[in-house]
């Protein structure tokens, strides 16, 4: 028995379908939603990628971060400053965030991996608080907890005319092929020698250095690349608001990261979006309904743990399990693992 | 109260070592009196800063405690 769909163009597998069907929802759902639907979704499209950069490291690295908030923080401030003092357009912005966070985390990672465990949380902590309180104290430069507006420029694309963020369509689908893009880049990453190296990093530290590995150099590479994808975010989230200011350096922000990605799976860079969408989705939601939504969210988030430890990709691998079991011969079932890189289960231990 | 006193008593455990109940006695009191104190030279955030990354430097120097005696 086979599940495969044969199609002209090529062959459907399951995985294959799921990432289709995923990409029409995101392509047809914006032209059924109104403006403000369009708003939270790009939002949630920028802290899903902050959530999967956050993955990158702890999912695949192992190591705990509560300083992403940082990168964020300084994605944002970077394109702010290229724009506002710069007059620079969209993409230097976006590619100034790119890479002053990258630097940034270089810097920080430096201070950070030279500890390890309990030392790099508690280290990441201390940064997270330093800078929270250096950007709220410099309002001559941050615009402290009032922030900055900032003014997006508009985007002359070739062929197609110019194109404004201020227009929410365009806004989403900026927001959604930056972060294709990002995901892209990031699942090459994970999925290359770096990323297996990456991965005996966090299943066993000792054996990657006996076996002759730069561990510091690797954990520098993954604290460096998830910092500047985590910057990226930071620049989108400016862009769609068109705002920042210094409580995006706060360590509730360095939280989200972390929520995201349990809830929606460890070492999944997907889930974190899944995650993002499940848990700002409902506090929007929710937040109609009763003032007290905190309370309400964090008992969806003891749910979830409790319940799938693995979170939501967890569920779509027990599902695939349970269909295998039921009937299938397993004929793609090396295809599928093939893909369905660092199978938590086995991750975890 | 908050995340603020979570993450003071977070680093002072980690600071004095897991386990290790002199050292995190030892490391709450220098946290509290280096932040007190040095009010007196420079303004509160800057002492703020300031004890936090005295901390980080006391995390880099004895990452297992200020004794070094911790449970792990």
């Amino acid at each position: 028995m086979t599940r495969n769909v044969e199609t002209p163009v090529g062959t459907i597998t399951p995985k294959r379908g799921a990432y289709l069907t995923l990409a029409v929802i995101a392509l047809v759902f914006p032209f059924t939603a109104g403006d403000f639907l369009l708003f939270l979704a790009a939002s949630i499209l920028a802290l899903g990628l902050y959530g999967a950069a956050f993955d990158l490291l702890y999912g695949y690295t192992g190591l705990l971060s509560f300083g992403h908030a940082v990168f964020f923080g300084v994605g944002a401030y970077a394109a702010t400053f290229a724009i506002t003092d710069y007059g620079q357009g969209v993409f230097v912005g976006l590619l100034a965030g790119f890479v002053a966070t990258a630097l940034v985390a270089i810097g920080l990672g430096l201070i950070a991996i030279r500890v390890s465990s309990h030392g790099f949380v508690i280290v990441t902590i201390l940064i997270a608080l330093i800078a929270n309180l250096a950007a709220v104290s410099l309002t001559s430069i941050t615009g402290g907890t009032d922030g900055l507006s900032v003014t997006i420029p508009e985007i002359a694309l070739p062929g197609l005319g110019e194109f404004s963020m201020f227009d929410p369509m365009f806004r989403y689908f900026f927001t959604l092929a930056v972060v294709v893009v990002s995901l892209l880049v990031m699942y090459r990453l994970v999925n290359s020698q770096v990323g297996l190296v990456f991965r005996m990093i966090r299943d066993n530290e000792q054996r990657a250095r006996m076996l002759g590995y730069n561990v510091t150099t690797y954990k520098l590479i993954a604290f460096s690349a998830s910092g500047a994808f985590a910057g990226l975010a930071g620049v989108l989230s400016t862009y769609i608001t068109g705002f920042v200011s210094a409580s995006e350096f706060s360590l509730i922000v360095s939280g989200d990261a972390i929520i995201y990605t349990l809830v929606g799976g460890r070492a999944t860079l997907i889930g974190a979006i899944f995650g993002a969408v499940l848990i700002e989705g409902a506090s929007n939601y929710v937040s109609e309904l009763t003032e007290a939504y905190p309370l309400i969210i964090g008992g969806l988030l003891l749910v979830v743990v409790l319940f799938e430890p693995e979170g939501l990709a967890g569920i779509v691998d027990r599902v695939r399990d349970r269909l295998r079991d039921a009937g299938g011969t397993g004929s793609d079932a090396a295809a599928d693992d093939l893909g369905a890189e660092a199978n938590p289960q086995e991750a975890d231990r | 109260m908050g995340l603020d006193i979570l993450a003071v008593a977070f680093i002072v455990v980690i600071v004095g070592g897991l386990g290790s109940l002199r050292g995190v006695l030892i490391a709450s009191l220098i946290y509290a009196l280096v932040e007190n104190v040095s009010t007196i030279v420079v303004t509160p955030v800057e002492a703020r800063i300031l004890t936090l990354v005295l901390m980080i430097a006391f995390v880099l120097v004895r990452p297992d405690g200020i004794f070094e005696e911790g449970a792990v």
